[in-house]
């Protein structure tokens, strides 16, 4: 078992709604902890976290600014597609510390892309730290 | 800098109250509107039905960014108030637009106001008042220190328009881009203390 969303393990953000070049979407799974990604207005904003293959997860750890509501979906096809909902949850608003937010996932949820869709939020921007996936991926 | 393009939704509206429905609905939203997209006054008017999308562009001098402005033109109309809920539940910058010939349409942007700041309290929202139809001199009844003394009094930037002068339009909606952008980088600033 090991954080299969960092970058370095066979894993990229594929998809994302906003994009400065000071804060880029890569920064969620840099593995730094100072990094983010910034939306830059409006909501709702998304991002996708693809795997190289699927990867059996048995959670989900998101640390986050000023995010609301968050709705996660996953897609177990190669070519990113076909979503189905997986969690939903509304996060308490902090100042001045991050959201760390477990989000725990049913027994043996397999999946390849992990869509994250922040619904709402408590200021015009939010800013995504890390998300990390505790899981191991599936010998094929 | 980087290039970034930030997005806002901004709205233009402003509600009437019993009675004054007819005279409400034509403080000249639309029209401002029409102007900042096409540089050009509409000649004719149609009256909007709940809320049209302009989107509009807006270079931040100095920098390579862009603010990309998603403008909601809500009607003014009573009647369509609960569609307009529906775009007022999370607006990034809200433009209150007036008639300097209708001292009524004034009294209905402090309502208008009230309505926006309820929503949702905990986001800081920059409004802007704009005193519509200034080149109308001779029928004006709404000065020029009325609309600022309003405007001040609830925290808010003035700016005097014709739709006829298009000028004074993108200086208003240039202002709301501007410190949209300015929000974005003292909040990422913010974010930039913060780790995991």
């Amino acid at each position: 078992m090991f954080d299969v969303a960092l970058g370095s393990a066979c894993s990229d953000i594929s998809v994302s709604t906003s994009f400065d070049d000071a804060h880029p979407p890569e920064n969620i799974i840099d593995g730094k902890p100072d990094t983010f990604w910034a939306t830059t207005g409006l909501f709702p904003q998304e991002f996708v976290l693809s795997f190289s293959s699927p990867v059996a997860i048995s959670n989900i750890h998101i640390y986050t600014y000023n995010l609301k509501n968050i709705m996660v979906m996953r897609s177990t096809e190669h070519e990113a597609g076909a979503f189905k909902m997986l969690t939903k949850k509304e996060l308490e608003r902090t100042s001045g510390s991050l959201q760390s937010q477990l989000i725990e996932v049913p027994k043996a949820t397999v999946a390849q892309h992990l869509r994250f869709i922040i619904e709402s939020a408590y200021d015009h921007f939010v800013a995504v730290y890390r998300v990390s996936v505790d899981g191991s991926q599936i010998q094929e | 800098m980087a290039a970034k393009q930030l997005n806002a939704r901004a709205k233009g509206q402003r509600k009437l109250y019993s009675g004054q429905r007819q005279r409400d609905a034509t403080v000249g939203k639309t029209s401002l509107v029409q102007v900042l997209k096409n540089d050009q006054c509409p000649k004719t008017y149609t009256m909007t039905v709940g809320a049209d999308l302009v989107v509009k562009s807006i270079h931040i001098p100095q920098t390579s960014d862009v603010v990309e402005l998603y403008i909601h033109d809500c009607a003014g109309k009573e009647m369509f108030i609960d569609q307009i809920d529906e775009y007022i539940k999370q607006p990034s910058l809200v433009c209150l637009v007036y008639d300097v010939t209708n001292e009524v349409s004034l009294a209905s942007c402090e309502k208008w106001l009230q309505k926006v700041r309820s929503q949702k309290p905990e986001i800081s929202v920059l409004v802007t008042l704009i005193a519509n139809k200034s080149d109308l001199t001779e029928s004006r009844v709404v000065s020029q220190k009325e609309g600022q003394a309003f405007a001040e009094k609830n925290n808010m930037k003035y700016f005097e328009c014709s739709a006829k002068d298009s000028k004074c339009v993108e200086a208003a909606f240039g202002t709301l881009a501007n410190s949209f952008h300015h929000t974005y980088l003292e909040k990422t600033e913010f974010f930039k203390s913060l780790h995991a």
